[in-house]
């Protein structure tokens, strides 16, 4: 039984060799514009049920969703670059939201000032136009879920 | 009255000598510098990409409604191209027969979708002036105004699709190609448990590259400016993030920028990445120094 487990093993990675992928590497299709059919089969993959609307230009859209309870805005611009988005109405200063943009990685927060009001917005943006594949586009909407969990508990912290 | 509009003329006058003396500038080896020097000149905003060929890169920009890319080739020649949806052969074929300065080709990318594109060619050995480069940048679009109204295509498709290696980690082995294919000079730094540094200077910009394995970090120092300052920037700006720190390091703003690849990264990406950093490193030098004024 190990025996058969080991020559499959083997046999796959003897393929792969062969085809002159080292070990770790694959094949994928690179993309330099996102087209919104393909944002949209992402998504769908992604099992996320959006709201679809028309942004300011005529390129633009918007893709409007939930995640365990907190509301996302994904933005494509013209197929150029994504943007996803969520905003938290906490009361937050330049200090804290400066302190967040210290240890992520991933993600900015931005103070975004509307007179007397002010809200933090937890973004990230990729150019697309640098190249981007399926996977990246996955993982690029996937881990801001994990983001916005990480911001929630700093804004909860200790002040 | 008439001293005024004859010094009026002659300023005119002189003016226009000094454009036309401009425009008259042979470049005996057009270099990449020059090039971008050209390309500011006509207000054109770009996006330079390094190719893996040494000396190659890509000059992407919007002209009207065209997605343009300008190919400066190791200073032998310049290609300027732009996609459209797929047309009949015979029609491409048409267009070839009556066209003065561009052809049109029918291609196939990866994924098996086709695509029209249209090429312009320019061969820069003997050396060219800098009004030649420029009317070849206005002859291109004219002509794709042109081409558009005779194949009544729909709006011109953008880059195609290629299939490339990925990988979810990058070696250092890797990393380094990357730089060299850049021909960025750098210092390696061994950091702990096996990441590596790399430290280069672009331009007024130090950089340093860490590679996680799993993800890398740009990152750029520059002094200090006021939190608003760097908000602001944040907000008018994508892809990447300012940031205020007063550390042991010491006190300063950094522009930093982080990549993933956990989703699968090719070589073309990482190169295109780290190419653009270094602009973006020279816009917020700008910025800075602004800002301190």
């Amino acid at each position: 039984m190990i025996g058969r487990g080991l020559a499959m093993f083997a046999s796959v990675l003897g393929v792969a060799l062969l085809c002159g992928l080292a070990v770790g590497q694959t094949q994928d299709v690179v993309y330099r514009s996102v087209s919104s059919e393909k944002l949209e089969s992402i998504l769908k993959e992604l099992e996320i049920t959006y709201k679809k609307a028309p942004g300011k230009k005529d390129d633009i859209f918007s893709y409007d969703f939930e995640r365990k309870g907190t509301k996302i805005r994904l933005y494509n611009y013209g197929g150029e670059d994504l943007w996803i988005e969520s905003d938290f109405t906490e009361k937050a200063n330049l200090e804290e939201v400066n302190r967040w943009n210290m240890r992520a990685k991933f993600s900015r927060a931005v103070l975004v000032k509307d007179g007397d009001s002010a809200t933090i917005s937890l973004e990230s943006q990729v150019d697309c136009t640098l190249g981007i594949t399926d996977g990246m586009m996955r993982q690029f909407v996937q881990r801001f879920d994990g983001e916005i969990q990480a911001f929630a508990n700093f804004l909860r912290g200790p002040k | 009255m008439f001293c005024r509009h004859v010094t009026g003329l002659l300023v005119l006058g002189l003016i226009a000598a000094r454009v036309q003396a401009q425009d008259a500038k042979v470049y005996s080896a057009l270099t990449a510098e020059q090039l971008e020097s050209t390309l500011k000149g006509c207000n054109i905003e770009f996006k330079k990409i390094a190719d893996k060929k040494a000396n190659t890169f890509f000059y992407d920009y919007k002209a009207k409604t065209f997605n343009l890319r300008l190919y400066y080739e190791g200073g032998q020649q310049l290609v300027l191209d732009t996609l459209f949806a797929a047309m009949p052969l015979e029609k491409v074929n048409d267009w070839n027969l009556g066209a003065k300065f561009c052809r049109a080709g029918l291609g196939k990318d990866d994924k098996g979708g086709s695509y029209t594109v249209v090429e312009s060619h320019l061969n820069l050995k003997g050396g060219l002036t800098e009004g030649a480069i420029k009317e070849y940048l206005k002859t291109f679009v004219e002509e794709l105004d042109q081409f558009q109204m005779f194949a009544a295509v729909p709006a011109p498709r953008k880059e195609v699709a290629r299939e490339e290696k990925t990988f979810k980690e990058v070696p250092a082995d890797l990393m380094e190609k990357v730089l060299e294919d850049l021909k960025i000079k750098h210092t390696k730094v061994p950091l702990a448990n096996g990441v590596f540094a790399y430290q280069y200077q672009s331009k007024e910009s130090k950089i340093v590259l860490t590679n996680w394995g799993k993800d890398l970090m740009l990152e750029a120092k520059f002094p200090r400016i006021p939190l608003e300052k760097v908000n602001q920037y944040n907000l008018d700006r994508k892809f990447i993030r300012t940031v205020s720190y007063n550390n042991k390091k010491g006190e300063y703003t950094g522009l930093e920028a982080n990549l993933s690849f956990a989703g699968g990264i090719s070589d073309s990406i990482l190169r295109s990445f780290i190419a653009v950093f270094e602009e973006d490193a020279r816009e917020f030098a700008l910025y800075v120094k602004k800002a301190s004024e």
